[in-house]
């Protein structure tokens, strides 16, 4: 049992690593808290929806263009809404502020465009398993942990040696000495956004597949991530995949020990306890006490 | 009709007992809670569970409302108020998921999604109140009390000493001021403030459920925050308006569940609009904080 576990633990927290990676992208740049991201994630499974069972397209086709839309509505939110409200000099907590906004309206909006109940994309997860020691493990969810790491790696690569990567990270690093070199932080930033909703398209596609899909899949998943970017340290990337892989397997770990009702409550107690004993994280830099 | 209007101007003064703990906190230090609903849950559990359990009085369950809300106040604030203010929304997050997570799941105490009915009327000292329109009285009447507990704190050497340490922390640290102190004083205040409007909602609705302590219902004390301003008196206003907008929509015929969901995207659109356009009448703290 052991086993089945573990490997329960990696494949959620390999999903829950890259939403986690994708948030904390984000708010290298932005820094502030998006919640809104939620919403994004949402997005891109209920249009991989639309376009794989509503339209009939092909399925690498229908994530494709759904990841690619995904990016395009990121970018969209930070140009139309945040950056004039961020431009007004506002601080961090109405910027917060207006994020949860925008995840109200957007979850409450997708609720009515396709309805609240769980709904499946045209695939089918069972499939044939195969045995690692005691554990079963799917080819659907085989290719999905292969999926999260091969987007980590390009994403690694992205960051490491692309000049945009280079930008990003000089943003993320000091954004008016960024300034200062001829960086523009609001461009790098719209670019933040675009590729971090790209990163969390990703993962709500591979998470639907496990799943299923509800109006409230970002909102639930997106808690768990900003656990993760805490507890991993906020402001790092290796940091909060880290603390998404390990959030995934704590979740699956608990199950053997407690009821599963109170796993998601345990999670917080966690980061209760890290803000208490380690506020910057396992990964963090500077504390952020002051 | 007249009964009707009763009801929600009733409703109405509970919530903007909450709002204006809330508007508070956050125009006297800048934190945002998302977990006020939480605290209007544990007032209201703790008057659900005091009536049918012990049969318990006003004063008992008042009391009991403020000794779990202070607590459970400082469960998140002294971990998260060391920190930057962001990560006291991050933890009044957790408080709401944890919480949510121990009504649902809790059965012996607070009987799980099925809730806790039969609450009947709020007794103090012998008598009951037993008509609608007295009960609207007493809610007004504390209502006003919180509003007057607002005014005062902001016009007081305390409230001075908050703006203070909102402003410039670091400062009025070398000032000699305990500021972790002085925040932790001020949220549990707030929570404690909630808390009693969660007495008088349990006795309001006669049942309570874990779905009336959602997330969706802390950010909707937190909209009426944001239309309402920066005075208490605003608050209420903003509490007000936004109990009796979505009321116009039920004239609409629309679908219920639709409803609900409008009802959201009309908060949301609220908080975004009004942060956009109206951002100094709502929030003074408009600082730029160190990038």
């Amino acid at each position: 049992m052991w086993h089945q576990l573990l490997i329960n633990g990696l494949i959620a927290g390999s999903a829950l690593g890259l939403l986690a990676a994708s948030f904390a992208i984000i708010y290298q740049t932005a820094r502030f808290f998006h919640f809104a991201h939620a919403s994004i994630y949402t997005l891109a499974a209920y249009l991989t929806y639309l376009f794989s069972r509503t339209l009939g397209l092909p399925f690498v086709v229908s994530i494709a263009a759904s990841v690619s839309l995904t990016a395009l509505a990121g970018w969209l939110l930070y140009v139309t809404t945040y950056l004039p409200i961020a431009r007004r000099n506002a601080s961090s907590t109405s910027l917060l502020l207006v994020s949860l906004g925008l995840m109200v309206a957007l979850q409450n909006i997708i609720a009515m465009a396709f309805g609240s109940e769980l709904k499946t994309l045209p695939y089918q997860p069972v499939g044939r398993a195969i045995s690692i020691g005691s554990a079963l493990i799917t080819w659907v969810q085989i290719t999905s942990i292969a999926c999260s790491l091969a987007t980590l790696v390009v994403l690694a690569a992205l960051l490491r040696f692309t000049r945009i990567g280079l930008s990003l990270r000089s943003v993320a690093d000091n954004a008016e000495l960024a300034l200062i070199i001829g960086v523009e932080p609001y461009k790098v930033t719209a670019f933040a956004f675009a590729l971090g909703s790209a990163l969390a398209g990703v993962s709500s596609v591979l998470a639907s597949f496990d799943t299923g899909l509800t109006p409230t899949m970002g909102f639930n998943a997106l808690l768990m991530a900003v656990v993760a970017v805490v507890i991993g340290g906020v402001g790092s990337i290796p940091g909060a995949l880290l603390g998404g892989l390990g959030i995934g397997m704590i979740r699956n770990l608990a199950v053997a020990a407690i009821p599963t009702a109170w796993i998601d409550s345990l999670v917080f107690v966690i980061l209760i306890g890290f803000l208490l004993l380690r506020p910057h994280g396992m990964l963090g830099e500077a504390p952020a006490r002051r | 009709m007249a009964v009707y209007l009763l009801h929600l101007l009733t409703l109405g003064c509970i919530l903007a007992i909450a709002v204006v703990s809330l508007q508070l906190l956050v125009s006297t230090t800048g934190l945002l809670s998302v977990a006020h609903a939480v605290f209007l849950g544990i007032g209201a559990y703790a008057a659900g569970i005091g009536v049918t359990l012990w049969h318990f009085t006003a004063i008992g369950e008042i009391g009991l409302a403020i000794v779990c809300a202070s607590i459970i106040s400082l469960m998140v604030s002294v971990p998260s108020l060391r920190l930057r203010e962001d990560y006291f929304a991050i933890s009044t997050f957790g408080l709401q998921m944890i919480a949510s997570g121990v009504l649902l799941n809790w059965m012996p105490v607070t009987n799980g999604p099925l809730g806790i009915g039969g609450i009947g009327q709020l007794s103090i000292g012998g008598f009951s109140v037993k008509s609608s329109y007295p009960f609207f009285l007493l809610v007004l009447f504390i209502c006003s009390v919180a509003v007057v507990i607002a005014e005062s704190i902001n016009a007081s050497r305390y409230g001075l000493i908050l703006r203070a340490i909102r402003s410039d922390e670091l400062f009025a640290q070398s000032l000699g001021k305990r500021t972790l102190w002085f925040k932790v004083k001020i949220v549990a205040l707030s929570a404690v403030l909630t808390s009693i409007a969660g007495v008088l909602y349990a006795h309001f609705l006669t049942y309570i459920d874990p779905s009336s302590f959602s997330l969706m219902d802390s950010v909707q004390v937190l909209s009426m925050v944001v239309i309402g301003g920066t005075r208490p008196l605003g608050a209420v206003a903003g509490t007000m308006i936004l109990v009796l907008l979505p009321e116009a929509l039920r004239f609409l015929g629309l679908p219920a569940a639709l409803a609900a969901n409008i009802r959201q995207v009309l908060y949301g659109v609220l908080i975004v609009v009004v942060v956009a356009f109206r951002p100094r009448g709502i929030f003074s703290f408009h600082e730029r904080t160190a990038a």
